[in-house]
Order: C-alpha cells, then sequence, then structure tokens
C-alpha cells in the first residue's frame, strides 16, 4: 500500500516536472531561428574577413602591378633622358657648330680683330657645375610621409588642417 | 509461376575488418610521410627551390653608365636608346607569323634582309633549346618607332598585321657625340658585349667595358656597380627596386674647343709634312690640367670596331704610350739643370769647337756646324750639342741623373689614362750605361720618353720650377654631388729662379731667332728639337722626329704646349716643321682662352 501510494506521488512528481519544464523552455521555432541567426552571424563575419582579405588582396595586386610598370616607366624615362641628352649634343657637336657658323656668315675669330674688354667676374664664362658639391645638404630622397609612424602622421595632419583654417597671409 | 525472393545475402564483417585495416595503414603511411617530409632535410629544401622557381626571380640590375664632359658641360660620352629585337618561337608557329614578321622587319631594317629574318623566325622551336632568336640588336629607337607607327596605322586600316611572337626591349648603348673628337683620350666602350650577355669577360682574357683611355682607366667608377635583386612573381609581393646609383660622371679638363682646334691642326700638319703622326699636348702648367691632347690617327668611336688597329695600344694615344728620343727638347732640362746647380749662369761661355769630347768620344753639333764663342743663351738658341754636352759634363753624371730623376724622366706621370709608356732611365752603374751617355744624353739621345713625360718635365720651368701632377679628370659627380679633384704638386726639381731665368733665356732665344714660333703680341718661350731616329745601325736614318715645346705669356704662363712630329717628310727640322705648328697652336689657344696681349695685359693690370 505504501509502495503504491509512493509509486504515485513520484509519477505525479515527474508529470509535473514535465509540465513545468514545457512552460518554460523556449518554443522550437526559437531556437531554430537563434542558430539560424547565430550561423548567418558566423557566415557573415566569415564573408566580412574573406571581404577584406580579398580587397586588400586586390588593392596589393594593383599596387603591385603600379610599381612594375611605374618601375618600368621610370627605366624608359632614364633611358630616353639619357639618349635625348646625347642627341642634343650630337646636334651641338664642336662640328656641327662649326658647320652652322660657316652657314650663316660666321668666320673664324681672328686674333689680330679680337677686341679685349674688361668685364666683371660674373660674366666670365663659369666652368661646368653639373652637380652640387658635396658640402650641401642633399635633398631626402623619401618623404617623411613615408617614414612617419600613423599616430605622427596623423597629428601632423591635425596641425596642418588647422592652419589651413586659419588661412594664410597673403 | 512466382518464385519466393531470395534471402539477403548476410554480410561480412570480416570485409569491413579487411577495408578498416586498409585504410588504417593508408592514414599511417599518410602520417608517416607527412612527418617524413617535415623532418628530412632534403625534404626541407623543396620549398625553397620551388619557391625560387615559381615564386621569385633573381636579375642582374645594371646601372647606367656615367656620362663624361669636357670642362664647360659639353657631353662627349653618353648613352642612347636601342632596340633588341627577337622572336618566340612557339608563338610565331602557332601564329604562322613568320611570313609578316619577316616582311615587315626588312621594309624598316637595313639588315638583316628579308630572307635571313624568315630562316630566323622559322628556326623549329625547341623547349630549353631554342626559344627565342635574337633577330637584330642596337637597333636605333627611331627604327622601332616606325614599326610601332607601322602597326598602328595597319590597325586603324582594320588590317592588323600578324606579328605575334615579335618582341623588343630598350637598352643602353654607348654614344660618342663628338665622334673623333678627343677619341685618343677617351677610349671607348666595346658596347657590343653587353655585359647581361658576357659571363666572366674578363676572367676569359677578353675584352669589354672601357678599353684604352679615360673609358678604361676609370671603367670601375663609370660603370657603378651592378645589384641583383629578387623580384616576387606574386604582384601582391612587388615592392619598389632598391635605387641602382648610376655610374659616376667624369668632368674632364679637356677644352672642346682647344681639342677641336689642335685636332685641325694636326691634321693639316700631317698633310702638310708628310708625318707619320702628329701629336700634340696642350696643358694647363699651374695646376696640370690637360687642356687638350691628340695624336693622329682619330678614330670614330661610334664605329670602334672598323679600325682592327685600334688594339695596337702604342698608336692609340702616342701622347702617353709611344716613347721617343725627343732630341733638343731635352735641353731644356739639361740647362735648367746647370743653372739650378749653379755650374753655369746665363752669362757663361763657351767656346763651340764644333764637338765636345765625352767618355773619349766626340759629340758633334748638327750638321757640323761651329758656332764659337756663345753664353748659355747662345747655346739654347743655336741648339750647340757641344755646349749642352759640357753643361752635363761640368754637372758631373751623379748630379745629371738626379735631376733627370727630379725632373721626373724614368718614372711615369701618373696621368689618369690607360697604358701609359715608360722606357727605363740608365743611369751610371747600371750595365749599360756608357760614360759617353752622359753627352748624348744632355741633347736628349740614348734617352726615351713619352710627350706627356716631357710636357710635364718642363712645365716646371714654366710654373716656378714646380710639377704639377698631370691629370685628366677635372670632377666627377658621384650620388648627385660635384666632387673635384684637387691638382697635386709631383715634385720640385728646380728652384723658382731658376725656373724664371730659363724662361727669359728660351724668350730671348726664340725672339732673336726670329723663331716661326712666335705669336706678334704674345711673349713666348720655348725650344725646338730635332732628333735621329735610332735603328740597328746606329742613327743612319735620314728621318727624324721633330719637337717644341712652348709656353707662354712668360710672365704669367697660362698655357704649355708640346708638340711631336714623327719622320716628317716636307723638312727634318723642327724649327721648320714644328714651329709653326706651335705657332697655329698658340694663336687658337690664346683666343679660346681669352689672353688679351701682353700691351693689353698690362694695360689691363693697372689700376
Amino acid at each position: 500500500m505504501i509502495d503504491f501510494q509512493t509509486f504515485r506521488m513520484s509519477e505525479q512528481k515527474t508529470t509535473m516536472d514535465r509540465i513545468l519544464s514545457q512552460a518554460y523552455r523556449e518554443s522550437p521555432w526559437r531556437i531554430q531561428i537563434k542558430w539560424i541567426g547565430l550561423g548567418l552571424a558566423v557566415f557573415a563575419l566569415i564573408a566580412l574577413v574573406a571581404g577584406i582579405y580579398l580587397s586588400i588582396s586586390a588593392q596589393a595586386t594593383e599596387v603591385g602591378y603600379q610599381i612594375s610598370y611605374l618601375e618600368a616607366t621610370r627605366e624608359a624615362q632614364t633611358l630616353e633622358i639619357a639618349s635625348l641628352r646625347s642627341e642634343l649634343a650630337s646636334l651641338t657637336s664642336a662640328s656641327v657648330m662649326a658647320q652652322r657658323a660657316r652657314d650663316l656668315g660666321f668666320q673664324p675669330a681672328d686674333m689680330s680683330q679680337a677686341l679685349y674688354v674688361p668685364v666683371a667676374p660674373s660674366m666670365v664664362r663659369q666652368e661646368a657645375q653639373l652637380a652640387p658639391p658635396p658640402s650641401s645638404k642633399p635633398e631626402p630622397l623619401i618623404k617623411p610621409a613615408y617614414k612617419q609612424s600613423l599616430w605622427d602622421w596623423m597629428l601632423e595632419e591635425i596641425l596642418q588642417l588647422r592652419v589651413n583654417a586659419r588661412g594664410t597671409q597673403p | 509461376m512466382n518464385t519466393a525472393p531470395s534471402a539477403p545475402h548476410p554480410i561480412s564483417l570480416s570485409r569491413f575488418y579487411l577495408l578498416g585495416v586498409v585504410f588504417s595503414l593508408l592514414g599511417v603511411l599518410a602520417v608517416i610521410k607527412i612527418i617524413y617530409l617535415q623532418t628530412d632535410a632534403r625534404a626541407q629544401e623543396l620549398p625553397k627551390i620551388g619557391e625560387a622557381l615559381y615564386n621569385y626571380e633573381t636579375r642582374t640590375l645594371y646601372p647606367e653608365r656615367g656620362e663624361i664632359f669636357d670642362r664647360w658641360g659639353n657631353l662627349l660620352a653618353g648613352n642612347v636608346e636601342v632596340y633588341e629585337i627577337g622572336v618566340a618561337l612557339d608563338e610565331v608557329q602557332r601564329a604562322r607569323s613568320a611570313e609578316t614578321i619577316a616582311r615587315t622587319l626588312s621594309e624598316i631594317l637595313e639588315s638583316p634582309g628579308y630572307a635571313e629574318i624568315k630562316v630566323a623566325a622559322e628556326t623549329p622551336y625547341q623547349k630549353g633549346k631554342a626559344e627565342f632568336v635574337t633577330i637584330a640588336d642596337f637597333v636605333p629607337a627611331q627604327k622601332i618607332r616606325a614599326l610601332e607607327d607601322k602597326i598602328k596605322t595597319a590597325r586603324e586600316n582594320k588590317t592588323p598585321l600578324n606579328l605575334t611572337g615579335l618582341y623588343w626591349s630598350a637598352h643602353p648603348m654607348r654614344y660618342y657625340p663628338e665622334n673623333d673628337l678627343a677619341s685618343n683620350v677617351l677610349g671607348f666602350v666595346n658596347f657590343l658585349k653587353r655585359p647581361e650577355n658576357v659571363v666572366g669577360c674578363q676572367e676569359n682574357g677578353d675584352w669589354c667595358g672601357g678599353h684604352l683611355g679615360v673609358e678604361e682607366y676609370y671603367d670601375n667608377l663609370l660603370a657603378g656597380t651592378p645589384i641583383q635583386v629578387r623580384l616576387p612573381k606574386d604582384p601582391r609581393k612587388i615592392d619598389s627596386l632598391p635605387p641602382i646609383p648610376p655610374g659616376s660622371s667624369l668632368i674632364l679638363t679637356l677644352d672642346r674647343e682647344i681639342q677641336a682646334a689642335i685636332e685641325q691642326i694636326a691634321d693639316q700638319a700631317r698633310e702638310s709634312s708628310g708625318a707619320e703622326a702628329v701629336t700634340i699636348i696642350v696643358a694647363n702648367p699651374r695646376n696640370g690640367e690637360i687642356l687638350g691632347m691628340t695624336s693622329t690617327p682619330r678614330y670614330n668611336l661610334n664605329r670602334y670596331w672598323t679600325y682592327p688597329e685600334i688594339i695596337d695600344i702604342p698608336t692609340f694615344n702616342r701622347a702617353i704610350s709611344q716613347v721617343y728620343e725627343p732630341g733638343s727638347v731635352f735641353k731644356v732640362l739639361t740647362m735648367a739643370g746647370g743653372l739650378d746647380s749653379g755650374v753655369v749662369t746665363p752669362e757663361s761661355t763657351f767656346l763651340d769647337v764644333g764637338s765636345y769630347v765625352v767618355g773619349g768620344i766626340p759629340l758633334h753639333n748638327w750638321e757640323y756646324t761651329v758656332w764659337g764663342m756663345q753664353d748659355m743663351t747662345g747655346c739654347m738658341q743655336h741648339s750647340i750639342n757641344a755646349c749642352l754636352a759640357w753643361v752635363a759634363d761640368q754637372m758631373g753624371p751623379t748630379r745629371f741623373y738626379r735631376y733627370l730623376e727630379a725632373f721626373g724622366i724614368g718614372r711615369r706621370t701618373g696621368i689618369d689614362l690607360s697604358y701609359e709608356a715608360l722606357y727605363p732611365l740608365r743611369r751610371p752603374g747600371d750595365t749599360d750605361w756608357h760614360e759617353v751617355d752622359l753627352g748624348t744624353n744632355s741633347f736628349g739621345q740614348g734617352v726615351s720618353v713619352t710627350p706627356i713625360q716631357m710636357i710635364a718635365a718642363i712645365s716646371a720651368v714654366a710654373n716656378e720650377g714646380k710639377i704639377m701632377a698631370p691629370h685628366i679628370v677635372k670632377a666627377y659627380i658621384r650620388n648627385g654631388q660635384q666632387i673635384e679633384v684637387s691638382p697635386k704638386l709631383m715634385t720640385a726639381p728646380i728652384k723658382a729662379e731658376t725656373a724664371r731665368t730659363l724662361s727669359e733665356m728660351l724668350a730671348n732665344a726664340l725672339a732673336n731667332e726670329a723663331s716661326p714660333a712666335l705669336v706678334p703680341g704674345y711673349r713666348l718661350a720655348g725650344k725646338t728639337g730635332t732628333a735621329s731616329i735610332p735603328t740597328a745601325q746606329g742613327y743612319t736614318s735620314p728621318l727624324t722626329n721633330a719637337s717644341f715645346v712652348g709656353w707662354g705669356p712668360v710672365d704669367d704662363p697660362q698655357f704649355i704646349v708640346y708638340i711631336w712630329m714623327e719622320k716628317p717628310v716636307a723638312s727634318p727640322w723642327a724649327s721648320v716643321i714644328a714651329a709653326p705648328v706651335f705657332h697655329d697652336v698658340v694663336e687658337k689657344v690664346v683666343t679660346i682662352l681669352r689672353i688679351p696681349p701682353d700691351e693689353v695685359r698690362q694695360q689691363m693690370k693697372q689700376p
């Protein structure tokens, strides 16, 4: 008798627990939505990372190609400049200039006809100075912006903005 | 009649076990392989090889060769853009474009012709062996522009040319805009051997890069330093190339106008005298700068390969590479030594009887002339061998040769040009020196020198007794900076007073002689030199070496000129052949250097 009663009480408790549990459990569709949301969030995150990675890679690739192109252009232009300099020298060579002068009716300077006039030293023909002497400070090849930290660059830009905002003196 | 379906075949578990074992074994093998790949040394090398082969390429970048300018900045040696044209054989064969390529290129290029190009373009493709064929190299940029225009026009006319597989790429080539001007000084670059195509060129005893002259002497400086870079093939990893500093450029001491003038005079003198060669040097005695230097023949450096004799070094620049017995111009050094040592003064007298005995051997004057009583100016004016032999004898061999050594005889001047020659000076004590040599050496016989040695030695007389080291480079440009080369004092063999005295004596000698070397308005000092040419039998040849050295203005020397005419035919005498050449050179030099006549100069000095 006791055993039967105990059994009944136990069964009632279990039923009660189930009812209570069902009353407070999240509904299945909500759980599904939550998982789907979570999945989508993870997917979005992966897509975002992949997107950023692709974008950065694409930009790096583009810059890489630009660098290659610019290097090739620089090389070609260096060669072209040298070539033009040589061509100019050829057009103004001693023999060509002498011939051109003769064609224009000039004659080689005759010592007896030369007239010597004192002139200021600044008017005297200067010897070739094709580059600055070593004592002068060389111009930095790389702009400071490429060597600054991000923080320094930002500070400088802000300072520059303030200066610009104040305007410049005419 | 329907039959009952057969009972399903019982699944044999043993087969599953077998499969399981096989797959497990495969898994274990895979793990073993992974461990092996991670740990084996050879396997470790694999990624590196792969990276080298497929991810990076190593390229050698050659800096642009430095340019060469004269003292006023006129370009004497530069670089031009030329092209290499070639075909990728597999592409040509796939596109069957050989015919069009041959036709198009033959219309633009002078050579090779149609047939040669077609044969080259139809070379069977062999991977690793015959992939690319060069059709032409050193093609001028104008030709490539013409080719590009042709392609563009055809495209616009909707009749595009099938030039698949045809490629062209630019590279620099050495170019000398003045052609043969200063060619003996500049030397040249063996540009037909491009550095990227020549491996171990110098190690193989072949010549590449700069050859002769400044181009060879300063080859390392001009060529710069090639650098090797690893370039990623992945465009994401491409970084800018490291800066490649170009080779240093040189500014020479040469004055283009003086150089052009002396070359023209040398050519005329050679033609009128029938001389085998003419050499002229113009220098500034105050600092050793060479303002002009030429020797015939000259070479168009842009076509250097057309002169097989160019390899013969002594004849390329006789001013530095050819030794000869100078004759009487050497008397300037003997007299300088005699005056400086106090053995003689300008007023010392010598009774000339036509010969003087040294070491038991009589030494005669030219054509056995007898001049009687002469002072030292007279000795120089008449170029009396006997008198100078007497001066050397009075000095004694020790003192005489000490002076010659101080003047740099028997020693290279160290001029910054390749292949400066040297003939050793025989001194007392040497097995091949005899007592009579003291006498013969005093008037420039039995002693061999180069013109550059002579002009350097005699410049001491024009420069207060000091010899400034002769040099050809005035400044060089490296890393964007122009570095001046400071003049260097070589030696000071005689006192300033001696130099001034001897200058006066030589100026008087020229004036007394009414030498054709004189230039109206300018007081010049100078000395002729007519030297017999020794043969195996002695001085038997009727041919001579005619020389002249002179400088001016005497009170403020700004130039010194050395002339050497080898074996002139019109006359053997330097006073007839070389002195007028000196006159012509000085006329040009004073005009180009804007040196007023002495009278005008004195007036301008007055306040």
